[in-house]
């Protein structure tokens, strides 16, 4: 039990605030650089409604990340993410058109993509097998049948449900950035409060402490992969309600964008360490410099190139940071 | 142990599954009618709203004169408007042609003109973000190419809100817009049969290679061909099956349906990719005689209608189109001026746009649509 607590000390319970300064993601520095290059380049780009603008398109990214933050805390990726939300969007539709009530059939798809999750966290754990590989083979197995649900299509349901999510604003903001919120808080107690957590920090820092301690490495994965399956089916739902209709290829990729988002805001693959504050950082950076491109009026082509250099900067300027401070 | 055998079979079912799935997934498409999301919902099945038919308005009443590489127009921007266009991929050829119709108006009429496409090709999701950013940038006209009729909605709903006035090309939205323009897939396929149909004297067998289930444009020409035929009593569709928009597709669903029906004379590809397939086929089967027709007009198709291996393709115009939907565009932001409906296709069979032996030389030279990006 000893060892555990090792683990926990080392996430970080009690630290100096000159420390949780350092702890500061350096991506956070890059984001006010780059919002700051946006401002001078574009007057409509430093508006309320265009950081509202940011926060809704950065919302269903967010969430997934979230999710994906606590695989990737253990060491792992979980590729089927994308998937799943795509699935959530075409489930709900699919079970809606058939009479279930629209509330009720996105109860449902949560409850599968949780299944979904403590499958591959099953896979993952039993069969000793990369996670990669495994949430691979489930991110097809889950593409085909939202393809055959739609046989191909997308398919359509109407409600005003959907408005609601999206439209509905509490202090200027809509529901659905809150939902986000509320995901992040939910996640952050998870992680840093419960003795749940602590063993997702143990999975990828010190396993063997894990054995130690009598927990189950097994069992424990099994309930992260089916708890970043909850988060996507409910970032699968405030999709939904973004496109309206449920589209079987909408989430394709943004397993990888959030690998990317969590792996910029600090989380390491290797160490155990990191957590979802930084994540926030990760997918506002992607979404900023998106928005901005855009609003600036930049080429869709030259676009990802853009992305993709400011992406490597970001990571390297944070490996020599690291190093420095190691130093 | 036994858990392990378990999960080792499930493991090898799911690396099937890919494998599968990887089959399936389309390849390069090279027209409008290649890309996989055209499969958009618009079956009236599925639709949300309703939209209004085609206005049909005649050559000399349109905004602009000519058609494809030719196309011009006296329409002059009085302000400078600022238009934003948002294609489905950046990959299409189609797609890239029709964003040079819309910067080559800007050029000609004086506006501002900003393109853009997701960069997941055919994402209707990126479509509404791009939308939603171009709200931000005050945008008077958005014109889309909807990666999906339904999707597209919310983006549509919030820029009319802000007062944005959206057209659409191709796939429309599923409620009505400022303006749909594009070609009136129907049309098409009701123009390139009826040719078919006179070619053969009325008279034959023929086969059809459909577009993907669920594509709403292949659809819409397969219902347009059939009328067609209707009014031929003696011309008979032996076999109607799907090559998926894809020239490899058209070629073994051809190669397959040649074995047992020996006597056909006509052959309709729902694009040029799925017809160039059936030719190759025709030639491997040693058949010389068999009239094929596809939709498109694309750089392969041209060159083959001019060594007469494909009987006639049709002008789908993605740069026209683009060029055009500006045209109204800024005459309705100069001095109010309504178009004459909801929907008026562009290219219509009022624009010459069937390429065949006898036109192919002057499509070639001058008007070719695909000029423009090479």
């Amino acid at each position: 039990m000893q060892k555990v607590n090792a683990v926990q000390n080392n996430t970080g319970q009690s630290a100096s605030v000159l420390q949780r300064i350092k702890r500061v993601p350096p991506v956070a520095y890059m984001l006010i650089v780059i919002i700051a290059a946006f401002s001078f380049m574009d007057p409509h780009y430093l508006s309320f409604s265009n950081f509202r603008n940011v926060l809704i398109q950065a919302t269903p990214l967010m969430i997934v990340a979230f999710g994906q933050t606590c695989i990737v805390l253990t060491q792992g990726t979980d590729l089927s993410l994308g998937a799943q939300v795509s699935f959530v969007t075409v489930f709900t539709v699919f079970l809606a058109q058939r009479g279930i009530i629209l509330e009720v059939a996105m109860l449902i798809s949560i409850v599968c993509t949780m299944l979904i999750g403590a499958l591959n966290g099953l896979i993952v754990a039993k069969g000793n097998i990369p996670p990669f590989i495994a949430t691979y083979g489930m991110q097809n197995i889950v593409n085909s049948i939202s393809l055959l649900l739609t046989a191909g299509s997308s398919i359509f349901y109407s409600s005003f449900t959907y408005r609601v999510v999206t439209e509905t604003t509490i202090l200027f903001i809509p529901l659905m950035v809150w939902v986000a919120a509320a995901v992040f808080i939910v996640v952050w107690i998870v992680l840093r409060k419960t003795k749940f957590g602590t063993n997702i920090y143990g999975l990828g820092g010190n396993r063997e402490a894990l054995v130690l301690a009598g927990i189950s490495p097994v069992k424990c994965l099994i309930k992260t992969y089916a708890f970043a399956g909850m988060i996507a089916g409910i970032a699968g739902v405030i999709t939904l309600c973004r496109v309206e209709s449920g589209q079987p290829i909408v989430a394709t990729g943004w397993e990888f964008q959030a690998v990317a988002a969590t792996l910029l805001g600090g989380t390491s693959l290797r160490e155990g360490k990191g957590g979802v504050t930084g994540t926030i950082f990760g997918v506002l950076l992607i979404r900023i410099i998106k928005n901005g491109l855009n609003v600036i009026g930049v080429q869709s082509i030259f676009q990802n190139a853009i992305i993709g250099s400011i992406v490597l900067a970001a990571i390297i300027i944070d490996a020599v940071v690291r190093i420095r401070s190691k130093e | 142990m036994r858990k392990k055998t378990l999960v080792s079979i499930l493991l090898t079912a799911a690396m099937a599954c890919s494998l599968l799935a990887g089959c399936s997934s389309p390849t390069k498409e090279t027209s409008d009618s290649g890309t996989k999301n055209e499969k958009s919902s618009d079956d009236s099945a599925t639709t949300a709203g309703t939209r209004e038919a085609a206005t049909i308005v005649g050559a000399d009443k349109l905004p602009v004169t000519g058609i494809g590489a030719q196309i011009a127009s006296d329409v002059k921007a009085k302000k400078d408007y600022k238009i934003g266009y948002i294609a489905k991929n950046t990959t299409n050829p189609y797609m890239v042609a029709q964003a040079e119709g819309v910067k080559k108006a800007g050029e000609d009429m004086g506006f501002n003109a900003v393109t853009q496409a997701p960069s997941t090709a055919d994402s209707v999701e990126e479509q509404v973000k791009i939308m939603e950013d171009m709200i931000q940038q005050e945008m008077d006209v958005i014109i889309v190419h909807c990666a999906d009729s339904n999707g597209i909605m919310p983006g549509v709903r919030k820029a009319q809100e802000a007062g944005i006035i959206v057209l659409t090309i191709g796939t429309p939205a599923s409620e009505d817009t400022f303006l749909r323009t594009g070609v009136d897939y129907k049309e098409t396929g009701t123009t390139i049969a009826t040719e078919m149909a006179e070619a053969l004297n009325g008279k034959g067998n023929i086969i059809i290679l459909e577009g993907p289930p669920g594509a709403a444009n292949a659809i819409e020409r397969l219902e347009g061909i059939n009328e067609a035929f209707e009014k031929y009593p003696d011309i008979k569709v032996v076999a109607s099956q799907t090559a998926n928009f894809k020239r490899t597709e058209g070629m073994s669903v051809t190669e397959n349906l040649l074995q047992k029906y020996t006597d056909v004379q006509g052959i309709i590809g729902m694009n040029d990719e799925s017809a160039l397939g059936a030719i190759q086929a025709l030639k491997a089967a040693g058949m010389t005689d068999v009239l094929v027709a596809g939709f498109d007009g694309s750089t392969d198709a041209t060159s083959a209608v001019e060594t007469g291996d494909m009987f006639a393709t049709y002008n789908t115009d993605p740069y026209g189109s683009g060029y055009i939907a500006c045209a109204y565009a800024v005459n309705y932001l100069n001095d109010g001026t309504e178009p004459e409906g909801k929907f008026i296709p562009f290219p219509t069979a009022a624009n010459d746009p069937l390429i065949t032996a006898g036109t192919v030389q002057d499509y070639k030279d001058n008007i070719a649509w695909w000029k423009v990006i090479q």
